[in-house]
């Protein structure tokens, strides 16, 4: 990819929450992070932290640099890391991989998607579906070579998982993905939940006791798709739902096809993002 | 600088690692020849574990809602 379309790409998807710039990272970089909060707890100074990240080629100066400059950034609460359910239970519910809680607790966004956790379940299997795809179409030599250099991950099931899952909560949030449904975090129900919405001829009433106000949606314009389901566990086998599925899912492939293309960019860190000097 | 300081650090680091493979492999394990729909129940009900375990830990937890694009 050519310099400007990479600058193109990165800026249509790296977006912000809360006015703050968020990158998600997968697991080996939260094990990397952990490790400067312990070694710099400890005295460790600058030059021993790049030492200590460059040692084994595992990145450059400038991706360990550039990775340190983030780390100082979201300890002044400058910069969000995001993490996919994968990489918290990968991190948080393995006792195996040494990373504190507190670390995660405290510096970490475990991405929760505005939307029942069965029907997310169906967003990433279909983008999982789609990568299958991709590597079929691809003569069987793996995920397209775009994707492993883009984010790093390999060509097995987890790993197209986590990519699929880190994808999935890349369309949320835009503009004309944006997805409602109830909410499951207790501290996010406030005081219009159950509120109902009135959608306009295209869609139906729905109940949106989820409590972000969707201002766009109150005025009835159609810039959003709606893929919801006021019953948490339930999913795919109503008629409303399935063509739900469908135009959710034309979309998913609009925009894997658009990274199969090499057209866009996951902000996904990762050790080959980060050992390129990062974003 | 003390260089053996910055091994056992980065040693330490590819230990991390190596134990990541292996539970990747292991969670790997567990939807491999699943059908689409017994995959989609499976991953629906980790997620519900994961982000159950996650609020009785008090992690943020927060929708992806980036704000408008500059």
């Amino acid at each position: 990819m050519q310099n400007t379309d990479r600058e193109t790409a990165r800026k249509e998807v790296v977006g912000k929450i809360d006015g703050k710039p968020y990158y998600y990272i997968d697991s080996s970089i939260i094990i990397i992070l952990q490790r400067l909060d312990e070694y710099i707890a400890a005295g460790s100074t600058e030059e021993e932290l790049i030492a200590f990240m460059t040692k084994n080629n595992r990145m450059n100066e400038a991706g360990a640099k550039d990775l340190l400059k983030k780390y100082h950034l979201n300890q002044k609460g400058e910069l969000i890391f995001c993490i996919t359910p994968t990489v918290y239970r990968e991190t948080m519910l393995d006792a195996r991989i040494k990373v504190t809680r507190d670390f995660v607790r405290n510096n970490c966004r475990l991405a929760m998607p505005n939307m029942n956790l069965a029907q997310f379940a169906n967003l990433v299997k279909t983008i999982a579906i789609e990568f299958e795809e991709a590597k079929s179409k691809n003569g069987h030599k793996g995920l397209a070579p775009e994707i492993k250099k883009e984010t790093g991950v390999d060509d097995n099931l987890e790993d197209r998982t986590i990519l699929a899952e880190a994808v999935a909560f890349s369309l949320i949030g835009k503009k004309n993905v944006r997805f409602l449904t109830c909410g499951r975090s207790k501290s996010k129900v406030r005081e219009n939940d159950n509120e109902v919405i009135s959608l306009g001829k295209k869609y139906r009433q729905c109940q949106v006791n989820y409590g972000r106000s969707f201002p766009e949606l109150r005025r009835g314009e159609d810039v959003v798709s709606v893929f919801m389901h006021s019953n948490h566990n339930d999913f795919g086998d109503s008629t409303r739902d399935s063509k739900d599925v469908r135009e959710v899912s034309f979309k998913v492939k609009q925009i894997i096809e658009k990274i199969l293309n090499g057209k866009s960019k996951l902000n996904i860190l990762t050790p080959d993002e980060v050992e390129k000097g990062g974003f | 600088m003390d260089k053996e300081k910055i091994e056992d650090m980065a040693n330490e680091y590819e230990n991390e690692l190596e134990k990541l493979e292996e539970i990747r492999a292991e969670n790997a394990a567990r939807y491999e020849g699943l059908s689409d729909d017994e995959f989609v129940r499976q991953l629906a009900a980790d997620y519900e574990a994961i982000y159950k375990d996650a609020i009785d830990e008090d992690i943020n937890i927060d929708i992806v809602m980036p704000d408008e694009e500059e």
